[in-house]
């Protein structure tokens, strides 16, 4: 199946800045796919030229099979990072028109927009206008006029920013309800805990450059797993093992000492036991820990910590 | 791509109709005008009094006072009988109307007579057959039934004796110590309804005034003295009263003149003989008459470049702000991932028009209202004239087409504008040289339409902003065809090329998120990006 969207070797120059250097993605129909990146890494920039607001300097790009999103705009929703609304429209109102630009008869809109502002809690606030909703409804609202024609593919910029733990929560279950009804999700964010939860692969970029493109699972791999193993023993006897990379000691309570043991590779918990038990090692605590997607992040793009971010997007 | 021209054109038009703003600049013009024409006939209404005025002629003979009396009358008359025949042009049958009015061979002369065409003769017969009563009775008969009932300009002058108990021999002597008494109030006049009343003002006929000399002009009896005919008042008597009465002081003298001069009374038939002038133009092979309509060519390019600064200044703070308040609350970037920013910009013209055309309509359906209530019927005459001329007149099409282009030329650059704003002090300031321009492209035009077809003229109808102006004002001269083509499509490529600018400045401003652009940094994207 021909993948939803498809930037290949993208380059975007804004004046001499390089913005994105050979960016080359490609989401799959159904897929949740997360856009990572510090702030200034060049997603925004992506996404407006998936969308066809700004045009790149060099590449290809092709969104559900068209070579420009304006194309098939009516069958896209997206929020971008930075939202605002009609301040004196109504919520219904400013969702059925945003609907109608996607190509939804007027009837229909404002039909479809008061379904939305039922099921997500806003139903009493449909007729008030924008500028009267607290911020976190307001950004519902510009959330539901995402949603209101029924897209195929849902492009959100760092849709969690600014919403308090709840509304970020109804968010990320909106979006398992789009991934369900089988849409196809592209999403960005430097909030690695909500692409670990929601995404099938991810894009890791910095500085305009693919760094990691790939799922959470094969991401995790990139750094190794770690232990940690409480004994009052001497456990240098472990190095033998070829699994066992470097061990440190990180806490000490009276005898006891909290050891942490990186793997070099996959070592089951079995056969640890079974050394320590044949190596007269004894085992007080133990715990696997395995590398989360923002450890990953961080070794991936924690080198650029310092390099100056660029002005623009 | 009309689908979403059209739902933005729709989108900018409901948005503006429903703000406060809008019905308040809706009403505000009608209540100026109804203002403008109530509040003064109210105050008038309330605060009018009739002017008691005697005249007093010390002349031996009594040569002046009856006249000037007779002639104050016959004034009056003639305004009332005036005011009867433009309430007849106003409201007749269409079958008793032509282009040039009221139709000579089916009503009476005295409804074809306007103001200026009065003879004393018509007000000696208003004066003698019964006044207004009579003149109804003759108008009557073409006025269409449901019309409004005339309404005449009151009179406010009421002619009176001097009180007999003021010493005669003191008006001569002392004039001031004898009438102050009266003309402050302290002393009044005893009417016959048994009210008594100030006298406002004394009109005295010196002694002196004499008949006129047969032989010479310079004998005129009052001739070289400027106090022969003295008007006392307290200072506040009404100016049109004083114009009045000092019209008749002015009619009797000269026409005693007249007569004194040339000795005999039939040198006055003339006086109210009108030349038969008849102007002509050749438009047509013969030769034909000019009408009321050809007043169209000089009246109507002047009165439509202005109406498009009206429709433009109405409308030009809505297009600016719009477009300003979609980029800084950021909804632009939804938009433009919508729609292309050519058809969001071609939308919010056609949206802006559609304001304008409102409020236009909704301000010329208030000021005939207005003037319908008022019951004017010089108004209604003057209205229904200039309805008919315009509708009918053949340069019209030609010069809706400029009005269209010109509107749309500087609507594309408030687009523009807005575009380039990030707060409303930057539409403040960016729209003040635009507004400039706007008032000094009509005066410049104006200056060279003297000569509609010369070679100034001709190099402005094809100058972008000023081209919609100049056909306008050449449109009754037969431009060359190549003019009129030419001018169109240059202003139709500088809307393009408007447009297309204000889209990709608008769609470029998605990049300065949260961080408003120099007018320098827009420009050099626009330049640079594709």
């Amino acid at each position: 199946m021909a993948p939803v969207i498809a930037l290949s070797h993208i380059q975007k120059y804004y004046g001499d800045q390089l913005a994105l250097d050979d960016l080359s993605l490609s989401v799959e129909p159904g897929e949740v796919f997360g856009f990572l990146g510090q702030n200034g890494a060049g997603k925004s920039t992506s996404i407006r030229i998936l969308l066809g607001i700004i045009d790149p300097d060099g590449g290809s790009r092709q969104v559900l099979g068209a070579p420009t999103a304006l194309e098939v705009s009516q069958r896209i929703g997206y929020l971008p990072e930075e939202r605002g609304l009609y301040k004196r429209m109504s919520a219904e109102r400013v969702i059925a028109y945003l609907g109608q630009l996607k190509g939804m008869d007027a009837a229909s809109a404002l039909e479809q927009a008061r379904i939305l502002l039922q099921r997500y809690g806003l139903g009493e606030a449909a007729k008030k206008r924008v500028q009267q909703l607290s911020k976190g409804m307001a950004q519902k609202v510009q959330v539901l006029s995402t949603l209101v024609h029924d897209p195929d593919l849902l492009i959100l910029d760092e849709p969690f920013s600014g919403l308090d733990p709840v509304n970020q929560q109804v968010l990320e279950g909106l979006v398992g309800d789009m991934k369900r009804a089988g849409k196809t999700i592209l999403f960005s964010t430097h909030v690695m805990q909500h692409a670990e939860r929601l995404c099938d692969r991810v894009c890791i970029i910095a500085h305009g450059r693919d760094v990691f493109t790939g799922t959470v699972a094969e991401a995790r791999a990139l750094l190794p797993s770690r232990m940690i193993l409480r004994t009052a023993d001497d456990i240098a006897p472990l190095k033998a093992l070829p699994e066992v990379g470097q061990i440190s000691a990180i806490r000490q309570a009276g005898a006891l000492v909290d050891y942490e043991i990186e793997t070099l590779s996959h070592l089951s918990v079995e056969r640890l036991v079974a050394f320590c038990a044949e190596k007269a090692i004894g085992i007080d605590y133990f715990t696997m820990i395995e590398p989360s997607l923002h450890d990953v992040f961080v070794h991936l793009v924690g080198d650029d910590q310092n390099r100056p971010l660029g002005d623009v997007a | 791509m009309m689908r979403s021209i059209t739902l933005i054109a729709r989108h900018e038009f409901i948005e503006a109709v429903r703000s406060k703003s809008f019905l308040f600049s809706l009403f505000l013009i009608p209540a100026m005008m109804a203002v403008g024409m109530f509040v003064p006939r109210w105050l008038e209404q309330k605060t009018s009094i009739v002017r008691n005025v005697a005249v007093e002629d010390m002349t031996v003979d009594g040569l002046y006072g009856a006249a000037i009396r007779q002639a104050l009358e016959r004034a009056e008359a003639k305004e009332a009988l005036a005011d009867i025949t433009s309430y007849v042009r106003a409201y007749a049958y269409p079958e008793y109307k032509t282009a040039r009015g009221l139709d000579p061979e089916k009503v009476p002369p005295l409804l074809l007579k306007r103001r200026s065409d009065m003879t004393d003769a018509d007000a000696d017969a208003y004066l003698e057959n019964g006044g207004l009563a009579w003149a109804i009775n003759i108008a009557m008969p073409f006025v269409k039934p449901g019309s409004p009932p005339p309404v005449l300009e009151p009179s406010n002058l009421r002619l009176v004796d001097l009180p007999p108990s003021i010493d005669r021999a003191a008006l001569r002597t002392a004039p001031a110590d004898a009438l102050r008494p009266w003309l402050k109030g302290e002393q009044r006049l005893q009417m016959d309804e048994g009210a008594d009343e100030k006298l406002h003002a004394v009109m005295l006929i010196q002694p002196d005034a004499r008949p006129v000399a047969p032989d010479s002009l310079s004998a005129l009896g009052y001739g070289g003295a400027d106090d022969v005919v003295q008007l006392w008042s307290d200072g506040a008597l009404k100016s049109s009263l004083s114009s009045r009465l000092e019209d008749a002081v002015d009619d009797v003298f000269q026409k005693k003149a007249l007569i004194g001069f040339l000795g005999d009374e039939g040198v006055l038939e003339p006086l109210s003989f009108k030349a038969p002038l008849m102007e002509l133009d050749i438009s047509a092979p013969k030769g034909r008459s000019l009408t009321p309509g050809d007043m169209i060519a000089q009246f109507l390019p002047q009165a439509l470049s202005w109406l498009l600064i009206y429709f433009l200044y109405i409308n030009m703070f809505m297009l600016m702000s719009n477009t300003m308040e979609e980029k800084s609350s950021r909804i632009i970037e939804v938009l433009v991932s919508s729609v292309t920013p050519n058809q969001l910009m071609v939308g919010k013209l056609l949206g802006s028009s559609l304001v304008a055309i409102t409020m236009f309509a909704f301000s010329i359906g208030a000021f005939i209202a207005v003037i319908m209530m008022a019951g004017g019927s010089a108004f209604v005459e003057f209205s229904s004239i200039l309805m008919g001329l315009i509708v009918g007149s053949p340069i019209l099409p030609a010069m809706l087409i400029n009005f269209v282009l010109g509107y749309f030329l500087f609507a594309g650059i408030f687009l523009t504008l807005g575009a380039f704003c990030e707060n409303s002090r930057d539409v403040q300031n960016l729209s003040t040289p635009m507004v400039i321009l706007m008032l000094v492209v009509p005066f410049v035009v104006s200056a060279f339409a003297d000569d509609p077809n010369g070679a100034s003229a001709r190099i402005l109808s094809w100058l972008p902003f000023f081209g919609p102006f100049m056909m306008m004002a050449r449109a009754a001269a037969e431009p060359a065809l190549i003019d009129v083509i030419g001018s169109v499509i240059v202003q139709l490529i500088t809307i393009v090329v408007i447009l297309w600018g204000s889209g990709k400045v608008f769609r470029l401003a998605v990049l300065f998120s949260g961080k408003p652009p120099k007018i320098s940094q827009l420009l050099s994207f626009v330049r640079s990006s594709r």
